[in-house]
């Protein structure tokens, strides 16, 4: 049963891991994706909707429920929506859209920007 | 006056404690990797270089390993494994053997599917990369066949 873990979330009353606002989003997932599953370019007009109106937190919160709700299609879904929405992106682009800082050593990334020199090019403009 | 650029100050600390997100990608490194597994290879690159963490885990040959075979139609046996880590692990075929092929493929096939026979081409080059490297000389002497990888002038 895909639901097991649902079921077992509603049971479980001191719930950290899925606030209420990202289970409403992820539960009504299963109907949509066996709507959307036979087209595929509706599946990126639901991808690009979703990462218009939903900030990359929000995104990490639905990638953290679906894991906790065992739901393998959405969990799939949504990691590959991150991995396009960085994807031929700047370090800086990537940085702000995770919220993340360098803790390099100031020579160690240069030293990396060299190692990995042939993956900046043709990198989107920001 | 004083005060109250303290007291301002103090605000803004709040705030910005407040702006931090509660999930933050960092604390999940399992999910991370979910998410660097979907990447291409220059994007792997660039990821590399976004922090010490992300670039600790790109240092993970399995995510090379996943990136070389992705679009592979049937996986390579797992027996393969050991020999490549052997000739210098899967960062290295992907650099040396895959990533020149795709590059040159990308741009006539939209959907790219990799045959029995292209993993084992890679795979041969990949050998040959080595023994070159081994006996002095590598890809840049006269006689190296790593031009094999090279596009063809027709």
């Amino acid at each position: 049963m895909k639901f097991c873990t649902v079921k077992q979330y509603f049971d479980d009353e001191n719930n950290n891991n899925v606030t209420n606002g990202i289970a409403t989003t992820v539960i009504p997932l299963p109907n949509k994706h066996l709507k959307i599953k036979a087209n595929n370019k509706e599946m990126e007009q639901y991808e690009q909707e979703l990462l218009r109106n939903v900030m990359p937190q929000e995104l990490t919160k639905l990638i953290l429920a679906a894991n906790y709700l065992n739901f393998k299609e959405a969990l799939d879904f949504f990691c590959r929506t991150v991995a396009n929405a960085i994807q031929n992106k700047s370090v800086d682009y990537v940085r702000k859209f995770f919220g993340l800082e360098s803790d390099f050593e100031p020579g160690e990334e240069e030293k990396l920007c060299k190692e990995f020199a042939w993956s900046f090019e043709g990198v989107d403009e920001d | 006056m004083q005060r109250m650029k303290v007291e301002e100050k103090e605000k803004e600390k709040e705030k910005e404690k407040e702006k931090k997100p509660k999930f933050q990608m960092n604390d999940h490194i399992d999910i991370l990797i979910e998410v660097l597994k979907r990447l291409d290879g220059p994007s792997l690159g660039v990821a590399a270089c976004v922090c010490r963490l992300w670039c600790t885990l790109t240092r993970s040959d399995s995510l090379w390993e996943h990136l070389c075979f992705r679009h592979v139609s049937s996986p390579p046996p797992s027996s393969v494994r050991p020999v490549v880590v052997a000739l210098g692990g899967y960062k290295r075929l992907y650099m040396v053997c895959v990533r020149p092929v795709l590059s040159r493929l990308r741009n006539s096939h939209s959907e790219l599917v990799w045959t029995r026979d292209e993993v084992q081409l890679s795979l041969s080059l990949f050998c040959v990369d080595y023994y070159e490297r081994r006996l002095g000389g590598g890809a840049t002497s006269a006689s190296s066949l790593m031009f094999l990888c090279n596009p063809v002038n027709v």
